[in-house]
């Protein structure tokens, strides 16, 4: 199937910890995905091995029939992934424009801009700001500019509303369900449970680097959720 | 009028020269974020390679320059970028871990340079422009290498300026503010770090050529003269290129109208000394004195956490074993032999108190060559009564005054220094060794008909062998203590993060400035005990250069274990009396792999010992329990390894 993409076996971790002790995942294309789970249960870490920002010790991750798991940052990148990290997710020496010049090249600098402001107007009055003298909202909204800057195949999207007001939360979704197509996939790693499964497709609840729940976020109450987790 | 005017001219071309090199310098740290400190030693190879080819192997000038500029400098930039930087920034690997990288390439091009052409003075540099001065009117004159010299730079200047305004610059902020992000942006970091260093190892070769012909081709005097243009790059607050060139410039030609000063008498030659070095006393004030000066965009520069090891392994139950006996057996060699080895207790000493410094208290610290001078000096000094103001005095009690006085020394260039961090904590503490080595050690004021006695009581070579073990013992100790108990958890928590042990109420600054003194005081005690066992102070066996390789050799040991420090030391030792410079080699081999052996030789045998035994112990448990639960075999965390072992 074009734009799915699927984790097969994955163990991953940093240093001497193993985070992902074996996970299998796969993300329809034309879906939007949530991952939900506690701080530390692997939500990221699937991300970003996704991403290519840590390296699978095992298993196997596989994008449009491609096995990518050797593929560098850049080389899924220019394939039409976007990942917006959890932190560190803008250049904080670079002016918002420069950013958003960057986040979307090759495209002329004023379609980056208006592609971001279309969604996060707060942002037009800083273009000349350096990203490193906002406060820590406006830097998520510029890092999720990234999500709205150029067309992507894969968008993988980690604790998306952090530092974002509700309003601008809310705003910043209905944008993602409306620019996503029938070959574009969303992955959304979220805190706010309620936020994920509403406007998720399928929901993956994870718990201690293993998957606990797979299905619909109509199948899952709060409460079910709440032992699912525990 | 005039003879200041030509004095200023002649300036030019030695600030040209330093501003080149200034130039690579920033080129390289701005794009990859690595302060080459390997770019001295990059000039130094391409002046030699380049005298080589043109005295040597009689090529025309013009043609080795070339040879040397365009295709020997940007291969080898290339080269380390691909095979040695590379691997560091994969895995993420901090500030101090490239620093040691950039040394190990350092010592090995240093070293290699000694191995092929020797360390002796050689004043056939060839110029690439004829010798030849033009007369400007009146009798102002200019010789026309440093015309071409400054048109160089200033062409340069421009063409850097003008790209730093383009995209290519802005995607080189990008690169080295986040590497990770801007791969995920689509940039192609590693094409912009190649280039980088490439250009950077260029304009350090061309500088090295350049420089050659205006001062002398030795391997050590040639390179501390293209290290301390690193003033220029630290004014310039390792952002702007136009403060590189223009202090560049103005220091050189400062440096020339100092020969005009003649004072009379042995300080004389000390002011004289300045007529060449004004450079090394720019970077060590700049450092010390200029209130501001961190780069803001990286606070973390140089952190020094990504050297760390404690605790990742169980201690082995006999790990004082090989330390102790490398140290007992010299007392059953031959006299000769013992003598050689009584240079090891003393190195160690030295290299121990790097662990101190830089391995328990996170300060990169590259001057301990300048401490272990100083003890050497002032012990002989004292012993011999010539030290002004105090009598002669018994040769341990001026051993143990040196020691002591050395710490208050580290303590009051400490206070200063010790504002700064990482970076430019090591930079300073380097220029503190260059101007001790410069304005002292190369002093004959100081250093004139000095002889270095034997300690009185310990004057068989057995004798003094145990005396030597006897102050690694006190040393060790005093390590020890910095390393356990509520003094080792505050350092800890200082070199891991320093604002949160600030918030934890370390006073940080104080145990900062102490470690810097026990250190200092550490490093003296060495040094003298260096300069007895050799008989003699010899101002080249405390060049900073050496300081530098001492540095690497710690960190390739492993910085933050004594054990390593000790056995290191022994390594080194029996090395040089296999074959001199040869021990030069294997540190570089070893600094510049540092990427593939995280933590250090030693740690890494270690690493891989415990690996082994631990997969045997972890496959037969987890057998044991897919035999009960029929689970499939497990992979266990450290922490499971633990219990399996103990279960065992």
């Amino acid at each position: 199937m074009t734009g799915s993409l699927s984790l097969v076996g994955v163990r991953a971790g940093y240093g001497s910890v193993e985070v992902l002790h074996g996970v299998d995942l796969s993300f329809p294309a034309g879906t939007v995905v949530a991952l939900v789970g506690h701080n530390g249960s692997g939500c990221s870490t699937i991300l970003r091995c996704t991403a290519g920002v840590v390296r699978p010790r095992s298993g196997r991750i596989v994008w449009d029939g491609a096995d990518i798991t050797g593929w560098t940052g850049y080389r899924r990148t220019t394939a039409g992934m976007v990942f917006v990290a959890d932190e560190h997710n803008v250049f904080n020496t670079l002016t918002v424009a420069e950013n958003l010049e960057l986040f979307g090249r090759p495209q002329p600098l004023d379609t980056s801009v208006d592609a971001a402001c279309s969604v996060f107007p707060e942002l037009r009055d800083l273009l000349d700001h350096r990203a490193g003298t906002l406060s820590g909202g406006e830097r998520q909204m510029l890092a999720l500019a990234r999500a709205l800057a150029r067309p992507a195949r894969l968008l993988l999207l980690d604790d998306v509303s952090r530092g974002l007001s509700a309003a601008v939360a809310t705003r910043f979704f209905a944008a993602l369900r409306e620019r996503s197509t029938a070959a574009t996939t969303t992955v959304i790693a979220e805190q706010f449970i309620d936020t994920a499964l509403g406007i998720a497709d399928i929901v993956y609840a994870i718990r201690r680097g293993r998957v606990a729940f797979a299905g619909e976020p109509g199948e899952l109450s709060e409460q079910s959720l709440a032992t699912v987790l525990s | 009028m005039t003879v200041t005017l030509n004095l200023a001219l002649a300036g030019l071309g030695i600030g040209a020269v330093a501003a080149l090199a200034g130039l690579g310098l920033l080129v390289t740290y701005r794009a990859t974020g690595v302060f080459n400190v390997a770019f001295g030693a990059i000039a130094v190879f391409a002046a030699y390679v380049n005298w080589a080819l043109a005295v040597r192997n009689h090529w025309p000038v013009g043609f080795a320059a070339l040879f040397t500029i365009g295709l020997l400098c940007p291969v080898l930039g290339f080269v380390l970028d691909r095979f040695v930087f590379r691997s560091l920034r994969l895995r993420n690997a901090g500030p101090a871990e490239s620093i040691v990288a950039s040394l190990g390439v350092f010592v090995l091009l240093i070293g290699g340079v000694t191995i092929l052409w020797g360390r002796q003075t050689r004043l056939d540099a060839p110029s690439l422009v004829p010798r030849r001065t033009l007369r400007l009117g009146g009798d102002v004159v200019v010789r026309l290498d440093v015309v071409v010299d400054v048109a160089i730079v200033l062409i340069l200047l421009l063409a850097l300026l003008v790209l730093e305004r383009t995209r290519v610059g802005m995607l080189a902020r990008a690169v080295v503010e986040n590497r990770a992000l801007a791969e995920l942006t689509g940039v192609r970091a590693d094409r912009v770090s190649s280039l980088a260093w490439a250009l950077g190892a260029t304009l350090a070769g061309l500088a090295g050529i350049l420089i050659a012909p205006l001062v002398r081709l030795d391997p050590f005097g040639l390179t501390l003269a293209v290290l301390e243009t690193m003033a220029v790059v630290v004014i310039a607050r390792l952002t702007r290129p136009l403060w590189v060139v223009g202090s560049a410039l103005a220091l050189g030609v400062a440096q020339s109208e100092v020969t005009r000063l003649h004072l009379p008498g042995a300080l004389g030659a000390v002011v004289s000394a300045l007529g060449t070095n004004l450079f090394v006393v720019a970077l060590i004030a700049v450092l010390l004195i200029v209130r501001r000066l961190e780069d803001a965009q990286r606070p973390d520069a140089g952190s020094t956490v990504g050297l760390a090891t404690r605790g990742d392994l169980p201690t082995p139950r006999y790990w004082w074993l090989p330390a102790t006996t490398v140290l007992a057996v010299p007392l059953l060699f031959s006299r000769e032999s013992l003598v050689t080895a009584q240079r090891v207790p003393a190195l160690a000493i030295i290299f121990v108190s790097i662990v101190l410094v830089t391995g328990y208290a996170g300060q990169l610290s590259l001057g301990q060559a300048g401490f272990a001078g100083l003890g050497a000096l002032i012990t002989a000094k004292l012993a011999n009564g010539s030290m002004p103001f105090a009598g002669q005095i018994p040769s341990l009690v001026a051993l143990v005054l040196a020691v002591v006085s050395a710490a208050l020394l580290g303590f009051v260039i400490g206070w200063p220094a010790i504002r700064r961090r990482g970076l430019f904590l090591a930079l300073a503490t380097f220029a503190i060794a260059a101007v001790a080595s410069k304005f002292v050690f190369d002093q004959p004021y100081f250093t004139n008909g000095i002889s270095v006695p034997t300690l009185t009581g310990f004057r068989s070579a057995r004798m003094f062998y145990l005396l030597e073990l006897m102050c690694l013992g006190i040393a060790l100790l005093a390590v020890q203590n910095h390393h356990r108990g509520r003094l080792g958890r505050s350092l800890q928590a200082v070199r891991d993060d320093e604002r949160g042990a600030l918030a934890c109420g370390v006073n940080v600054r104080r145990l900062r400035v102490w470690t810097f003194a026990v250190s200092s005081g550490l490093a003296a005690l060495g040094g003298a005990l260096l300069s007895v066992s050799d008989r003699s102070f010899d101002a080249t066996a405390f060049d900073p250069i050496i300081g530098l390789i001492w540095f690497a050799a710690v960190v390739v040991f492993g910085i933050d274990s004594a054990t390593s420090a000790l056995l290191g030391a022994a390594l080194i030792v029996f090395l040089d009396s296999v074959h001199s410079d040869i021990s030069s080699i294997v540190i570089g081999v070893a600094a510049v792999t540092v990427g593939f052996l995280p933590g250090g030789l030693l740690y890494t045998v270690r690493r891989v010992a415990v690996r082994l035994t631990n997969n045997v112990v972890g496959a037969e448990f987890a057998g044991r329990r897919a035999a009960v639960a029929g689970e499939p075999s497990l992979r266990l965390s450290p922490a499971g390894r633990e219990i399996a072992r103990r279960l065992r």
